[in-house]
């Protein structure tokens, strides 16, 4: 049945195929080896696998290789450095950062709320141990730092 | 008999030297070569990180080699720091088998161990 799906496997297909694992085993090897090395294994990988599949199906070869992260982490074993993963700290800070904003936007919009409804004309808070002022005048309305 | 995965990856580099000793190869025909000696289950997902650390470890050279059946291929050879590799892994593992040899009793069978208290004493 795998072999009546292979050979009906379109040249698109095939490039489909290849370049999605590719894809997936350069995310995998992006935190495990130096960029240098990276390419090199891609550059190898890509090549193995168009001469692998020119000798049987894409299916069969992308099998016969494993998963990417697999693949990935046998590469690794044997290239392994106390590198930083600088990627890993840039997802978690723009993470945190965007949380930061959504919090402090829904904080500051409960606030001028607040101020609103009860037609208070200024108020003081702390929001994350950070001092702010939010008021409610005839000029307009604001939030800001003390 | 399927083969034992992490026996498999001990002598996997052993046996890649070895077959590159015998002929270059790229990295497929490897593959192939160690499937048709009995390793029938063998993936070239297992081979080709193998591959790239003895390449790195300075024991394979490799060059490209354009092909008319499709892209180039990297046919890989044993450097001379390889064949000393390979010397010497071959000795190790002749060590090791003998050992084992010698310390492997019979095959157990299903049969139930007697007791010595049982066992009948030749007369």
């Amino acid at each position: 049945m795998k072999t009546q799906t292979t050979q009906t496997r379109s040249a698109f297909g095939v490039w489909r195929r290849r370049e999605s694992y590719l894809f997936r085993l350069d995310l995998w090897l992006e935190e495990l080896v130096s960029m240098r090395e990276r390419r090199s294994i891609l550059r190898e990988i890509r090549g193995n696998i168009k001469v692998d599949a020119a000798a049987r199906d894409i299916d069969t070869t992308l099998d016969s290789l494993g998963p990417p992260r697999t693949l990935a982490r046998s590469f690794a074993e044997t290239n392994r450095s106390n590198r930083p993963f600088w990627n890993r700290a840039i997802y978690w800070f723009t993470g945190l950062l965007l949380l930061w904003f959504t919090l402090s936007f829904f904080y500051t919009a409960g606030m001028l709320s607040a101020l609103l409804s009860s037609g208070a004309h200024s108020a003081e808070s702390y929001f994350l141990g950070l001092p702010v002022s939010a008021f409610n005048r005839e000029s307009g309305i604001g939030i800001g730092r003390r | 008999m399927q083969q034992d995965a992490q026996s498999l990856r001990g002598v996997l580099p052993m046996l890649i030297l070895s077959q590159l000793h015998r002929a270059e190869s790229y990295g497929y025909e490897l593959v192939v070569r160690l499937q048709d000696i009995g390793l029938s289950d063998l993936a070239t997902g297992t081979v080709y990180p193998v591959l790239s650390r003895l390449e790195q470890d300075g024991s394979l050279t490799s060059r490209l080699v354009a092909s008319t059946a499709g892209p180039a291929r990297k046919y890989y050879t044993l450097s001379p720091a390889g064949k000393e590799a390979l010397k010497l892994s071959t000795a190790r593992w002749r060590y090791l088998v003998a050992i084992v040899h010698m310390g492997l009793g019979p095959i157990p069978t299903d049969e139930p161990d007697q007791p010595e208290s049982l066992r009948e004493e030749p007369k």
